[in-house]
């Protein structure tokens, strides 16, 4: 029998009176994928979240975990899940050490080993006895992210993980993530507005805005390729001639972002008509090829907002 | 890597168990919570010795610790409540504003085994306040006269083991209307996303319902019940003040008076106007808990 998905959504709607949050989404998560979930603020990205963990009750639609109903079923759905959403919240006149037990405590997961696995992988080994009360928001982050891996997980739900985190701490953790992953096989589900993070960490993600989800599958199918936009790369010097080829030949007006190279829209030609133009005129092809875009580029498509995103 | 399948979740009384133990454990480190139960002895210890020098100067004495110890502990009670009321507001909020209960309800916790592990936790905390008060009382008692019989003239008129178990029985009655007292603080508490809001509210609730004392004792109706007719004051709807109910009548013991029994219309009727807020109030909670979004 198959591994039932990790998470199965199923036109999860929220509406707090004439607001319209979470708008019929559908969401499929399979174990052992890290999956992303992109949208800018607002878009109803920690709302679905929040009706994922049953921390809000939607107003139409269902949630399965592992294949537990997160209503019917709430005790059984939430067990396997590690959650850390809106932020790290502690109670600031324990330790760190005393929070995580007090939590551990909760689940009957009582290992001090543990406790002291996640605060080294967190990087908080050292200030486990502090209290939280005289941590920074990037450390208060930090041992909320070992709070949600504390009673390892089988399901790791994030929210904005990053957040408070400088540029080092926040590479720490998208290492931190890949890790979990390999190592404890720990499916994880994602949720930001920084781009370039989730490009580089996700295997597949979600794109939501007003409420709902514009589009969704693995990375490279979310940003697609441009593939009437060819990227031409020449060798030293053959860039003049190859704009004059391709402008007298073809009428294409190629744009020069930088020291041999060229971009064009192809129009109707076919790349390989234009490469074998420009072989046989002695022009020197370093390579030719569709122009791939940046997940920032989908989305800003897709949204159309880019004020939100970084 | 793939994981094995999750473990069975716990059972209900487990995970309160494990909730109470949780929040015994937090409460321990907060300051309120020491100054609070520190507050009940500071204040039973001098009261004690302003009793002990107001019974000197009227040359009128107790003759017996435990009748020493009952007078004192009509004197703390009203005080000790207050406080007691004042830490139990802050059993939720201290979760919600701290927004660590997001990380409680994502663990498999359901909200209404939540909310009756606070009621476990804050009979505790009742206890806690009843032993304080109890051995505070009698320990200054047994330090000014003695724990021995109540006489008079040499004469034994109560021996040690009867004001002993009238002063148990009384103290396990005390703890219906601090009962009812601790499940209004809850229901304010749930409410609540600040620990000084639940505070503030919980005392301004608190002073609303004992206010109803002002009105007077001879408006009420009567209830028929088993062949027997009882009078209801509506000045009882003040449960704060029936708290007293029990001291009054252990405070007959050291006059002579024997209690025949405990179980008077005045005793039933406190028990019931105490269950009656507790239930109401714990309906109050218990809709707070289950619809209310406290990752806001």
């Amino acid at each position: 029998m198959s591994e039932p998905a990790a998470i199965e959504a199923r036109q999860l709607s929220k509406r707090f009176r004439s607001l319209v949050a979470v708008e019929r989404v559908d969401l499929d998560v399979a174990a052992g994928d890290i999956f992303g979930f992109i949208g800018p603020n607002g878009a109803g990205k920690t709302t679905t979240l929040r009706m994922l963990l049953g921390l809000i009750t939607p107003t139409e639609g269902r949630v399965r975990i592992f294949g537990h109903d997160i209503e019917r079923e709430f005790k059984r759905a939430i067990q396997p899940v590690g959650a850390l959403i809106e932020g790290a919240a502690f109670y600031p006149f324990l330790s760190a050490r005393n929070n995580l037990a007090l939590f551990g405590n909760i689940s009957g997961h009582r290992s001090h080993a543990r406790v002291e696995q996640v605060l080294e992988w967190v990087g908080l080994a050292a200030r486990g006895d502090d209290r939280v009360a005289g941590y920074s928001q990037g450390m208060r982050q930090r041992l909320g992210l070992a709070l949600a891996l504390l009673e390892r997980p089988r399901l790791l739900i994030l929210d904005e993980p990053t957040n408070g985190l400088d540029p080092q701490g926040s590479r720490e953790i998208r290492e931190l993530i890949r890790r979990i992953r390999d190592e404890e096989g720990t499916t994880i589900l994602l949720s930001s507005h920084l781009l370039a993070e989730m490009e580089g960490v996700c295997d597949r993600l979600a794109i939501i805005a007003n409420g709902r989800i514009l589009r969704v599958g693995a990375l490279d199918e979310v940003i697609g390729s441009d593939s009437e936009r060819l990227v031409l790369a020449t060798s030293a010097g053959d860039d003049e001639r190859a704009a004059a080829l391709l402008r007298e030949r073809f009428s294409i007006h190629a744009a020069r972002p930088g020291s041999n190279r060229l971009e064009f829209d192809r129009g109707d030609r076919e790349p390989a008509e234009i490469n074998r133009a420009l072989v046989e005129a002695g022009i020197g092809v370093a390579a030719l090829a569709p122009q791939l875009r940046t997940l920032e580029q989908a989305f800003i498509e897709l949204t159309g907002t880019s004020s939100a995103v970084q | 890597m793939s994981q094995s399948p999750s473990p069975p979740p716990a059972s209900a009384a487990t995970t309160i168990a494990r909730l109470v133990r949780a929040d015994l454990m937090k409460l321990s480190h907060h300051w309120v919570i020491a100054i609070g139960y520190g507050a009940m002895l500071i204040v039973a210890i001098p009261g004690a010795v302003l009793f002990h020098m107001g019974e000197q100067l009227i040359n009128v004495t107790s003759e017996s610790g435990y009748a020493f110890a009952f007078s004192l502990m009509v004197r703390c009670l009203d005080f000790s409540a207050s406080i007691l009321f004042m830490m139990v507001c802050l059993l939720f909020s201290i979760d919600i504003a701290n927004g660590a209960i997001k990380y409680i309800l994502t663990r498999p916790v359901t909200r209404m085994e939540l909310l009756l592990s606070k009621y476990a936790t804050a009979a505790i905390m009742t206890g806690l306040t009843l032993a304080i008060l109890w051995l505070g009382c009698l320990g200054m008692g047994w330090y000014y006269y003695g724990l021995g019989p109540l006489t008079e003239n040499d004469y034994v008129i109560f021996e040690a083991s009867a004001m002993f178990r009238h002063i148990a029985i009384a103290t396990g009655f005390l703890a219906f209307s601090l009962a009812a007292s601790a499940s209004m603080a809850i229901a304010v508490s749930s409410y609540s996303s600040t620990m000084g809001g639940a505070i503030i509210v919980g005392l301004v609730l608190y002073g609303f319902v004992s206010s109803l004392t002002v009105i007077p004792a001879t408006i009420g109706f009567e209830i028929a019940w088993g062949g027997e007719t009882y009078y209801f004051p509506w000045s009882s709807l003040a449960f704060t003040s029936q708290l007293f109910i029990p001291m009054y009548l252990l405070d007959d013991l050291p006059t002579g008076i024997p209690i025949e029994s405990w179980w008077t219309w005045d005793v039933v009727r406190m028990m019931l106007v105490s269950g009656g807020y507790g239930l109401i109030f714990f309906a109050i909670a218990a809709r707070a808990v289950r619809k209310r979004d406290f990752a806001l």
